[in-house]
């Protein structure tokens, strides 16, 4: 009885191959993404024909949500002297002058918070609950971007019409009276960052983004809280629609 | 590939050396590169977001609408969106997402046919007398391939435009034409004063959905429209489409 005679064949799997093309996909991957940025609200954006790209930089977007809270993200060109921390932190002081101004009211924060606002990416609460705000860690900081605090008193949201009948009154009574929201845009048009200014007044330099299903009314709130400090001009983001 | 033969000759040299194979295992490179590729594909936007530039009418001089108004009558139109209603008035969330509903009409709000059909003698309560048989304001729709669209509408008052756009277009399609040649052409003629166009005034109640209302400033684009702004409702159109929707339920 002779013994089968099996073929001794090697399992062996050449994988140099199937390396090479992974690490070409992989490079392909990390040359052209750009990171999805932390956002307090996914928004889907409505189709449009425009083929208008959305600049990198050089932009506010103004992010609102269908319960109309509003976060702003601002981001300048990093290319010229304008860094972007040095300009969030010229943005914070700006933004201290004209909360004073318009309401009498100082808002102090430390160097710390300060530092903090220069690296924080969408921001977005009432203005006095800032300081805390960025005092705290990174994971309360995103649930209180989010609204999930807000039973605790965390608001989220730059408010876009008066809170209270105080505010109320204020902005009735002064011929300046600005909401929050207003004097966000005021201090950011104060910028020193030229790009970010010709772009303000070009008409890219504030970007509107909302979800589709959001009411007009709430997007119209915005928008004419822009007309009333003379930014008519600006830009809606949208996702781009296939022609049919 | 992966290995490295150091044969050891014939077996004639003097030092005979055994046939040696070097493989290098890739297999764990290959799945930590398939990880990688993972975390960059889900990490990242492939969609570039796209902007749709406007401008507002600045609110401070509302001198600036009312010239509009009048001085183009006979040219405008007044597109209102809105959301459907339920038989009480309330808006249709039914299907998780709130449906478009679109009006129009064209020329001042309180005339049809040089009548005056508002009585405005309580701001608080415009009453709407509409001549037996007419109406106002027209229903129309988001769909595209319908006569009864909103498309068909623009088209129909945009066709002077259109009709000398249209050769530039086909053009364009063929190739002959770049982009940027085209719109500038087309630029022209939308400038060209000697054409009749519409001017449309884009109005949408507080119901209506923001990705209408960008649909909407979209047909402007796609057809070719001179001249469009987006304005608040007034009282007027708010008491014609009441008066509507509560005739047509």
């Amino acid at each position: 009885m002779g013994r089968v005679k099996q073929n001794k064949k090697s399992t062996f799997i050449d994988m140099t191959a199937m390396s090479d093309v992974t690490v070409l996909l992989l490079t392909f991957f990390m040359l052209t993404s750009t990171f999805l940025a932390k956002a307090p609200y996914q928004a889907q954006t409505p189709p449009s024909v425009s083929t208008e790209e959305m600049p990198m930089n050089n932009v506010v977007e103004i992010l609102v949500n269908p319960q109309g809270k509003v976060w702003m993200t601002m981001n300048n060109d990093t290319a010229v002297s304008a860094s972007n921390e040095s300009m969030r932190k010229e943005l914070l002081q700006n933004m201290q002058a004209e909360y004073k101004e318009q309401t009498g009211k100082e808002v102090k924060f430390t160097a710390e918070q300060m530092e903090a606002f220069a690296k924080q990416g969408a921001f977005g609460v009432p203005f006095e609950q800032l300081p805390t705000f960025l005092s705290a860690d990174s994971e309360q900081q995103d649930a209180w971007l989010s609204g999930k605090e807000e039973a605790r008193g965390m608001k989220s949201g730059i408010p876009i019409k008066a809170q209270t009948e105080a505010e109320k009154e204020r902005i009735r009574s002064s011929k300046k009276g600005y909401t929050e929201y207003q004097m966000w845009i005021n201090a950011i048009s104060k910028t020193s960052n030229d790009g970010l200014k010709q772009a303000i007044s070009k008409g890219t330099g504030f970007s509107l983004k909302a979800d589709q299903n959001t009411s007009f009314e709430v997007v119209h709130m915005v928008m004419d809280n822009m007309q009333t400090v003379g930014k008519n001009k600006f830009t809606l983001v949208t996702a781009l629609k296939t022609d049919e | 590939m992966a290995q490295i033969e150091s044969g050891g000759g014939n077996g004639k040299g003097k030092n005979h050396q055994k046939k040696m194979t070097i493989r290098v295992d890739f297999t764990p490179m290959v799945d930590m590169n398939m990880l990688l590729i993972t975390f960059f594909m889900l990490c990242t936007t492939m969609i570039k977001t796209q902007t749709l530039n406007i401008a507002l009418p600045s609110n401070k001089e509302n001198l600036n609408t009312e010239q509009m108004n009048q001085a183009s009558a006979k040219d405008a139109v007044t597109i209102i969106l809105d959301a459907k209603r339920l038989a009480n008035g309330q808006v249709d969330t039914t299907s998780g997402a709130i449906i478009p509903e679109i009006y129009y009409y064209e020329g001042k709000p309180n005339e049809v046919d040089g009548q005056i059909i508002l009585d405005e003698a309580n701001p608080e309560n415009i009453v709407v007398n509409l001549p037996a048989g007419k109406e106002k304001i027209q229903k129309s729709s988001f769909d595209m391939a319908s006569k009864d669209g909103i498309r068909h509408f623009i088209i129909d008052r945009n066709k002077s435009v259109l009709e000398k756009i249209e050769p530039l277009r086909k053009e364009f399609r063929e190739g002959k034409m770049k982009q940027a040649e085209f719109d500038s052409l087309a630029k022209i003629v939308r400038g060209d004063e000697t054409l009749e166009k519409p001017v449309i005034i884009i109005k949408a109640t507080d119901a209506a959905s923001y990705g209408s209302v960008v649909a909407l400033l979209d047909e402007m684009q796609i057809n070719q429209i001179a001249k469009y702004q987006i304005d608040n409702l007034t009282a007027q159109d708010k008491a014609l489409l009441e008066n509507y929707q509560s005739r047509h339920k």
